[in-house]
This record gives C-alpha cells, sequence and structure tokens, in this order.
C-alpha cells in the first residue's frame, strides 16, 4: 500500500540546513499495522506526516497504492487525504467550537455524503468506539480517554484505507491507553492499515512490526508476530 | 535593563515587519489627519488674539423694531456711546468692505489693494496695532491723514520712507502717511493693511446714514453682557425711547427686541452672535478626525493583539522565570510607545507633504515648525500621543501579560472570546463611516459632473467680463468704448449687463412689474443691444433687441421662459409690462429668450425682464462689460484690450475675467467638499480595511490549528473561506445596511442645495455596497489565503 524509496527530507532555515530524514525506504502492505518508535527528534513524525501527504518530500518516490505521489499539488493530495486516510494526534486535535457528533461528522461533510447518510454513519461510529451517550457533549467535557475515542471515531468514520496515529495514547492514563489501543486492534482486524508513531514499547507490541529510528534513518526493523 | 527592553522591542517589530508597518502606517495617517485639523482648529482659534488689549475691545451691532440685524450702524453711534458711558475707554467707526480692492496711487506706481478701510480719528485707540514708524500718538488726526501696513509701505515706496509722501485713493483724493504700523502676528477678522480718514467725514455724519461699524473698547475688562446691557440702556434712553412712560427694564420685559447688542471682537470670527462662521464645518471635521484618529488607535490596539499571538510562548517563558506581570505589562507598553513614536514621527512627514494643499484649500498657510511653532501647539502633541499609545497600548498589554503561563506553554493561545462583541462593534462603526463616506463620494462625483455638463443656456467661451470701476464707462461712455473695443482684432461684439452669469455676488432682487393690472415678482436686468448675440442666448418668440427708438429708451423688453410662464405670455408682441410705480410709463414685451443660468444650480432660474437703459423709472448700473473674442490669438487681443483700457479708465487696472472661469468659480466650495470628503473618505477606507484586516488576523490567527484539522479532514479553500469569511460579511453587511439610510439621508439634505440636481437612484446605493463589499472581501480574503495556504504539519506541531 506504502512505497517509500529513498526517501530525502531537509529542514532549511537562513543559515542551516538539516537533515531529518535521509535515505528512508518504508514499504507497509495493505492490512498491516506497523509501530514506528525512536527518540524525539528522530524524524519519525516527520516521516508519518509525509506519509499523511500533510508536508513534502525534498527527494524519492512515494508510490501509494502503486501511484506516485510525491509530487502531488495540493488540491490531489487533499483529494486522496480524504477518501483514503484518517488521522488520530497525541493531542487529539478535536475542534472545540463544535459537539462530539459534529466532530465525527466533518470528514462526511467534506465527501460531501448526504445528511441522513452522515447521520447513520456516524452514530453507527459511535456506537462502536462506546460514546454515543455523549454525543452532544463538546469536547472539553470530555475526558481525555473519550476525547481520543472521538478522535479515533473521526478518522474511520469515513471507512478509511489507512490510520495514521502520532503518538494516539501520549496524553492518556495506562487504561485510557489501553482502550485506544484494542480499539485501534479492532479496526486492523477488520482490514484497515495502521501506521503508528508511538514511544511506548507496550503500545509497539499490539502492531505486527515495528520499524526503530535514529537521527533521521531507519535503523532496524522487528516483527512482532 | 532600559537598553534591553528597546532591545526586545526592535527585535520584535522587525520580527514582525509587516503587521507592524501596517500597524505604524494606520496610526500615522490617523494621527496626519487628526493634526492637520488641529492646527487649523488653532489657526481659528487664534483669531484676534494678537493682543492682550483686544480682550476689551468690542463690536457693537443692532436689532431694530422688526427683529432685523444689522452690523452697520449710523455714523454717531460711536461718539454717542464714548460720551455717555464712563466704562468706555475709545470708540470708533469705520467702513467699507475689507475685501474690495481700492486703487491706490503713488505717483505712477498704481496698485489695487484689499484691506483698505477708512476710519475717524480714534481707530488706534481701539486697536491696538503696533506702529513702527511716524507719529505713534496721533496717526489719525490729520483730517487726510493714512497709516499703512510695512506691506504697502514696500509695495508703494520700495525702500524710501513713507512717512509725508501722499497716496490717492480712488484715483479721487489724496491722503497723507503718517504712520506705518506692523502687520499682527495672528489672524484677525479685519484684514487691514491701510487705513485712511475720509475727506467726506463731515457730510455723511448723520444720524441717517447706516453705513458704520461701531467697535468700542472699554476700560477694564468686563463680561460681555454688561458691557452690552450697559450701552443697550444708553442707546435706548438716547435713541429709542419716544414714550417716556417706560423705563428701560419696562421696554425689555415688554419683549421689545430693539437695541445694540455687542460681540467681543475674539468671538466675531468663530462664534459670532449672528451670522455665520466656520465652526459647524470645523467641528464635523474634528470629530471625523477623531474618530479616525481613535479608529486607528483601536486597530492599532487589534493588531498588536493578532501579532501578539506568537508571543504568549515568550510571556510563558518570562513569568516561569521570575518576571512579574506589572514588568510585562510595562515592557509592552513601551513597545507601543515606541511604535506610536515612530507613528508620530511619519505622520509628521505626511504632514510636511499634506500641509501645501491643505493650506491652498483653505486659504490659510499653516505650519508647524516656522513662526507658528509654539509650546502650546507641542504641548497638544504630546498630549495627543500620550492618548494614543493608552488607548493602543493598554488593552494588548493586559492581554498579553494576563497569559496562563501553564496553557501557553502547554501550546493553548486562545483566551475566550473576551472584547470580541466589543471588537465586531468598532468594525461595524469603521465600516459605517467607510460607506457613508463611499456613498457621499458617489453622489458628490455625480452631482458635481452633472452641473459642469449641465447646459447653461447661454455661451461663456472666449467671453471676457470686464470690470468698470467708473459709472461713466457704463453709461454715458459705453457706446464709445463699444465701438473701440470692436476695433480690437478678434474682438467680435460687445455688450453690457448688470447681471453677470456666474457673479457670486449677483443681483438677486426682484420688483413687482405690473402686466395687465396684476403684480408679479420679477428681477431687472439692464443690458445692451447685442447681450443676447454675444452670449448665445436662444431666441424663442420675437425677436432680439434693435437700435429702434424704442428699444433705446427702455420701451421694450426682451423676458425669459420663465417670466413668460409667470405672465401666461406664449408669444411676444402687443404685451406690455411696466416697472414698479410707473404705469404711466409701458413697456412692450418684444422677445421670449430661451432660460439661461446665471446663478449656478443652487437656485431656480429666476423670471427676468431685460431693458436697455435706465429711462424708464428704474436707475440700475453696475455689473460688466462683456467681450466676445474669436480669433487666432486671443492673448493678443486681450493685451490690446488692456492697452486699450488704460486711455477709457486712466489710473485704474483693469480687472477681468472669462465668463467660463467665472462660472466656475461658482463651484469652488462644491469642488472644495468633493476633495475633503474624497480625502477623509479615503482615509476612512483605508483605516476601516486595517481594522478589519487586524481583527481577521487575530481571529483566524487564533483558529490556525482548527484550520489545519479541517484540512486534515479534507476541507477545500473554498469550503475554509466560507466558513472564515462568513462572519465577517456578516458585519460589514449590517455596517452597509446602517449606512444606507444614514448616506441617503445625508445625500438628500446636501441635495437640497441644488435647484437643479442628480436623482438619488437606487443602483448608486447599490454600487456603493458593492464596493464596500468588495474591499471587505479583497481584506478579509488576504489574511484567509494566507492560512489555507499554511503548511498543516507546521501548525500542528505544537504536541
Amino acid at each position: 500500500m506504502i512505497k517509500i524509496t529513498n526517501l530525502q527530507k531537509y529542514y532549511r532555515t537562513e543559515e542551516v540546513e538539516t537533515v531529518a530524514l535521509n535515505n528512508v525506504n518504508i514499504h507497509v502492505k495493505e492490512g498491516e499495522f506497523v509501530a514506528v518508535m525512536g527518540p524525539s527528534g528522530c524524524g519519525k513524525s516527520t516521516l508519518l506526516n509525509i506519509v499523511g501527504l500533510l508536508d513534502d518530500l525534498d527527494e524519492g518516490s512515494y508510490l501509494f497504492n502503486g501511484t506516485e505521489v510525491a509530487k502531488f499539488k495540493e488540491g490531489n493530495r487533499s483529494n486522496l487525504r480524504k477518501h483514503n486516510i484518517g488521522f488520530v494526534f497525541q493531542s487529539f486535535n478535536l475542534i472545540d467550537e463544535l459537539t462530539v457528533f459534529e466532530n465525527v461528522e466533518l470528514p462526511l461533510v467534506y465527501t460531501n455524503v448526504p445528511a441522513a447518510e452522515r447521520k447513520r454513519r456516524v452514530e453507527e461510529v459511535l456506537e462502536k468506539v462506546q460514546i454515543m451517550h455523549r454525543r452532544n457533549h463538546f469536547p472539553q467535557q470530555l475526558s481525555g480517554g473519550q476525547q481520543q475515542r472521538v478522535a479515533v471515531a473521526r478518522a474511520v468514520v469515513n471507512n478509511p484505507k489507512l490510520i495514521l496515529a502520532d503518538e494516539p495514547t501520549g496524553n492518556l492514563d495506562s487504561s485510557n491507553g489501553n482502550e485506544v489501543m484494542h480499539l485501534l486492534t479492532e479496526l486492523n482486524e477488520a482490514g484497515t492499515t495502521i501506521v503508528m508513531v508511538t514511544h511506548s514499547e507496550h503500545d509497539a507490541k499490539f502492531a505486527d512490526r515495528v520499524i526503530r529510528m535514529l537521527d533521521g534513518q531507519v535503523i532496524m526493523e522487528t516483527s512482532t508476530v | 535593563m532600559i537598553k534591553n527592553y528597546l532591545k526586545f522591542a526592535f527585535r520584535n517589530l522587525w520580527k514582525s515587519k509587516g503587521y507592524a508597518t501596517i500597524n505604524i502606517l494606520g496610526l500615522a495617517v490617523g494621527l496626519t489627519s487628526f493634526l492637520i485639523i488641529l492646527l487649523y482648529l488653532n489657526h481659528e482659534l487664534s483669531y484676534d488674539r494678537w493682543s492682550p488689549e483686544l480682550e476689551k475691545v468690542f463690536k457693537v451691532s443692532l436689532r431694530d423694531a422688526d427683529n432685523d440685524i444689522s452690523s452697520n450702524t449710523q455714523a454717531p453711534l460711536a461718539a454717542l456711546l464714548q460720551e455717555k458711558t464712563p466704562q468706555i475707554e475709545a470708540a470708533t467707526k469705520i467702513s467699507t468692505d475689507v475685501t474690495f480692492e481700492v486703487p491706490l496711487a503713488a505717483g505712477e506706481n498704481v496698485i489695487s489693494q484689499a484691506g483698505t478701510i477708512s476710519a475717524d480719528s480714534l481707530f488706534f485707540k481701539v486697536f491696538p496695532y503696533k506702529i513702527v514708524e511716524g507719529d505713534a500718538r496721533t496717526p489719525l488726526h490729520k483730517p487726510n491723514a493714512m497709516v499703512i501696513s510695512e506691506h504697502i509701505a514696500a509695495k508703494l515706496f520700495g525702500t524710501e520712507n513713507p512717512i509725508g509722501k501722499t497716496i490717492k485713493v480712488f484715483n479721487s483724493f489724496e491722503c497723507e502717511v503718517t504712520a506705518v504700523i506692523e502687520r499682527p502676528e495672528g489672524p484677525s477678522h479685519l484684514d487691514i493693511e491701510l487705513v485712511y480718514r475720509s475727506p467726506y467725514e463731515k457730510n455723511n455724519y448723520h444720524w441717517g446714514n447706516w453705513s458704520y461699524y461701531t467697535y468700542i473698547k472699554i476700560k477694564n475688562p468686563l463680561p460681555t453682557d454688561v458691557v452690552e446691557t450697559t450701552i443697550d440702556q444708553i442707546y435706548y434712553t438716547e435713541r429709542v425711547m419716544k414714550d417716556k412712560t417706560l423705563s428701560y427694564h419696562e421696554f425689555r420685559k415688554s419683549g421689545k427686541q430693539e437695541g445694540l447688542f455687542v460681540d467681543a471682537v475674539h468671538d466675531i470670527h468663530n462664534f459670532p452672535k449672528h451670522g455665520t462662521s466656520n465652526m459647524t464645518t470645523l467641528s464635523i471635521l474634528l470629530l471625523l478626525a477623531t474618530l479616525l484618529l481613535f479608529a486607528g488607535a483601536v486597530n492599532f490596539s487589534n493588531l498588536s493583539i493578532a501579532s501578539s499571538l506568537r508571543r504568549a510562548k515568550e510571556v510563558g517563558v518570562k513569568k516561569v522565570l521570575g518576571s512579574s506581570r506589572a514588568r510585562l505589562f510595562w515592557q509592552f507598553m513601551g513597545e507601543i510607545a515606541m511604535q506610536c513614536l515612530i507613528a508620530l514621527a511619519i505622520s509628521m512627514l505626511l504632514l510636511h507633504i499634506a500641509l501645501p494643499y491643505f493650506n491652498q484649500e483653505f486659504q490659510v498657510s499653516l505650519n508647524i515648525f516656522g513662526n507658528q511653532f509654539s509650546w502650546n501647539l507641542l504641548l497638544q502633541i504630546i498630549l495627543c500621543l500620550f492618548a494614543v499609545t493608552l488607548l493602543s497600548g493598554l488593552y494588548p498589554a493586559f492581554f498579553l501579560s494576563r497569559y496562563n503561563t501553564a496553557k501557553v506553554l502547554k501550546g493553548d493561545y486562545s483566551s475566550g472570546k473576551q472584547g470580541l462583541a466589543l471588537r465586531n462593534t468598532l468594525i461595524v462603526v469603521q465600516f459605517v463611516v467607510a460607506a457613508f463616506f463611499i456613498i457621499g463620494i458617489a453622489v458628490v462625483n455625480r452631482q458635481l459632473n452633472y452641473m459642469q455638463h449641465f447646459d447653461r443656456g447661454f455661451s461663456g467661451e472666449q467671453v471676457l467680463s470686464i470690470r468698470a470701476l467708473l459709472m461713466k464707462t457704463r453709461e454715458d461712455d459705453f457706446d464709445k468704448v463699444k465701438n473701440e473695443l470692436l476695433r480690437i482684432p478678434g474682438v467680435t461684439s460687445v455688450a453690457k449687463s448688470t447681471k453677470v452669469p456666474g457673479d457670486q455676488f449677483a443681483d438677486t432682487a426682484t420688483m413687482n412689474f405690473k402686466h395687465e393690472g396684476e403684480s408679479y415678482r420679477l428681477g431687472s436686468v439692464k443690458v445692451s443691444k447685442d447681450y443676447f448675440e454675444t452670449l448665445r442666448i436662444a431666441l424663442i418668440d420675437g425677436r432680439y433687441f434693435n437700435d429702434s427708438q424704442a428699444d433705446q429708451s427702455t420701451r421694450s423688453a426682451i423676458i425669459n421662459e420663465t417670466a413668460a410662464h409667470k405672465l401666461g405670455l406664449q408669444q411676444a408682441g402687443g404685451k406690455y409690462i411696466a416697472y414698479p410705480n410707473c404705469d404711466s410709463i409701458p413697456i412692450e414685451v418684444v422677445g421670449i429668450v430661451k432660460d439661461f443660468n446665471v446663478l449656478g444650480l443652487e437656485q431656480q432660474i429666476q423670471p427676468a425682464v431685460f431693458t436697455i437703459g435706465n429711462q424708464a423709472c428704474m436707475f440700475q448700473s453696475g455689473g460688466a462689460i462683456l467681450v466676445k473674442l474669436n480669433g487666432p490669438d486671443v492673448q493678443k487681443s486681450v493685451a490690446a484690450i488692456e492697452e486699450l483700457w488704460k486711455s477709457i479708465e486712466p489710473g485704474f487696472p483693469i480687472r477681468y475675467a472669462f465668463l467660463d472661469e467665472n462660472f466656475q468659480q461658482l463651484f469652488a466650495s462644491h469642488l472644495r467638499l468633493q476633495r475633503i470628503v474624497a480625502f477623509f473618505g479615503t482615509t476612512a477606507i483605508a483605516i476601516a480595511m486595517i481594522g478589519l484586516f487586524a481583527l481577521t488576523a487575530f481571529l483566524i490567527g487564533r483558529r490556525t490549528k482548527e484550520i489545519s484539522i479541517r484540512k486534515i479532514l479534507g476541507a477545500n479553500t473554498s469550503e475554509l473561506s466560507l466558513l472564515l469569511g462568513k462572519d465577517f460579511i456578516r458585519l460589514i453587511a449590517i455596517a452597509v445596511l446602517i449606512a444606507l439610510p444614514l448616506g441617503w439621508w445625508a445625500a438628500n439634505e446636501w441635495l437640497q442645495n441644488f435647484a437643479y440636481r442628480i436623482p438619488l437612484n437606487a443602483w448608486l446605493f447599490a454600487m456603493a455596497a458593492c464596493s464596500v463589499m468588495v474591499i471587505a472581501t479583497f481584506t478579509i480574503g488576504i489574511n484567509i489565503i494566507k492560512v489555507s495556504r499554511a503548511n498543516i504539519a507546521e501548525n500542528l506541531r505544537d504536541e
């Protein structure tokens, strides 16, 4: 599903050019659950942003489902993103002014799903993450675990083929964290590909495969199954 | 520490160059317009303040039994008041209009000079002009004495000593220069260059002569109303009281108004008890300028907050490191004060550029650093800067220093919706003002355009209007003058008229003409035979004037369309009219001409009767001689006319104007209004745009993260634009809805000044509304595009 070869990414300031990612090669198959690990600043979040088409790559090739997307314009990327990729962030990134229901509904609004259909699908996914009873609450009224469940619901409501999770349990206590990991595992078992950045060895165990990075390079790949 | 603050301040300014530039420029523009008006206000309020002695000088005016106000008073009034009032130190009477240009001759040197007055010997006892040469004690004592300004002395005598020299006035009598005065350092309602004793003083000295302005100077300062009651009582006793039974107080109690009233001289220019002054206009301008400055400062404050979002972290870190809130507050205040100071410096530069235009427009000579510099002005500017700094700085400084440390360091910069309603209101107000001005600009421009292209019914093209000073030239010698003028190559026709198209003070009086036993109020204009042909005025019926005896001796008249309508005449010929009280001389209406506009478009065309000569009961003179030129070299013809004039009116410099230019003069005040509206309108629009920009930058800036999330979830630019723009567009729409009726009302009021005016079409307002929306959309669009193009990954990288 994802095939990245010889990826180079630089960050430039006026004087210094820093290599963020150096000659990274990654291959993720459809239905796989991959964890990316490494110390802070090793480039794992940058990699995830590039995989999610939120950031450009400077050199190299990126095949998404066999299509070269490295040189895609913003319009195409946006289109590809909204139909294929769901995001889960460490800090949830819910919109404060919108209710739980409206937050989850948003991706469907942007893909022009009719209102009745939206309602059905949002309710279905809220049931699945067991947050239906708080559908009219605002994000600030929820606990961290609940907020992240909403974020997961929002990521999957469009039935994306790929979910990108950036330290999804980073802001959660262990029991809430476990809940979210189980949710992701269930989704993976249902066929969704997942790429997750994490610091936690515990969370990494939920993945099929762990990619370890250091200083912008992939140094090791281990299979957990 | 201060050095550190300054360093920080400059770095921060540099880091947000864009914001800072808009910030400072916006404020500078507001400050400039405010300072201009402030200077102008200072100038206006300095009228007749050039000597402390003027505190004791009052102008005396009259209210007659019909409650009519007259500032012209009787010749002996000044002497009467001085004689009967112990509190009066001196009283003087002066005559003539200071704006009238009087011919003055010193030998061969002839000039036309405004600011020339005649006065009695006590003039300089009342007015404290400084005499720099000659007789300082009794300058106007001699019956033919004359006092001139240094300026006139230089003009007429160069470097020679003028004392004892003679100057011929009106080419008829000579005066001897006894003293030279210095022009006062400040404006005065009486702009005097020359004062002389009139040789006709004695003959004119009687209570029937109402040609004088009376001024008194009291010994010790007293309130105006005390002065007024004192002299009014004397006037009542000496002049009004016919029925000896009523005392002064009983007379006043009975509600009768007749009597004297006074104006302190320093109030005459700005706050006269009767008549008009610039103060209303000035107050409106001041209000507008204050609004603009206020808007500028508010924008500044909004922009500061908008740009401060990025500094939240600095605040958080500084607080963690032990900086107190107060210290942070003062740091931000200092930064803002510095920006205000830069804005002031820029506004000084703008002022330097703008003042010459303003001076030309308002006929003043304002400047800020030249001779008009005063500590008072400097104090005002410093106060103004202080107020602006407080206004622009207080809120942002509070806002910034209040950031919650823990929240900020975690990446939460939002601080709720405090003050949002206030800021929204300010934006609405700014756009109401901007939309109002856009409507104003549209209406004024269209009306002026309409006026310029209005068919006046006559052609003033290449018609020269010459002011003859001597009546002989206009009356007895007219035919001779006409023939001499016609001999000049390029002159095709010559005529005269007592009512010259485009004259500012054209005679608009009407009188009761008789026609078939009925009275009709019509205007009377004396012309010469070729008047209508010279101005190419079209004939509707009958004929133009000819050389017949009847025409030449006021037995025939031509009337205009409006008059014909009023008299119910369809055709010329066989119908008669007569001047008031002159039924014995019937005048035949021999022609009807098409209406033509001589007074500008403010007034309806008056019904008019044109006749030749003064044989029929009514004497009219004045006006001008009209010369139609039509040759290859107009300048040469004009030069020849100038040369000829020296023999027609020797000793009087020729004064002429082209009729078209004359007519254009009538528009001068409207053209000035057009430029003022355009200036304030542009400034208001600019400031409103800056304000909207600041607010959108701030509010959209706070939503950067939300926007990124929405983009990740698939929102495209147009969806984001709609999301972000709709709230602002709603605000602007509200502003437009408020401005439309206001603008309609103001435009309608203004258009009432014109008898001939444009209709207030809906499309004019629709267009204005559309332009406001376009301007607003553009301003908001800049921010939306900026934020929706930003790098998403960057915006979410606070984790």
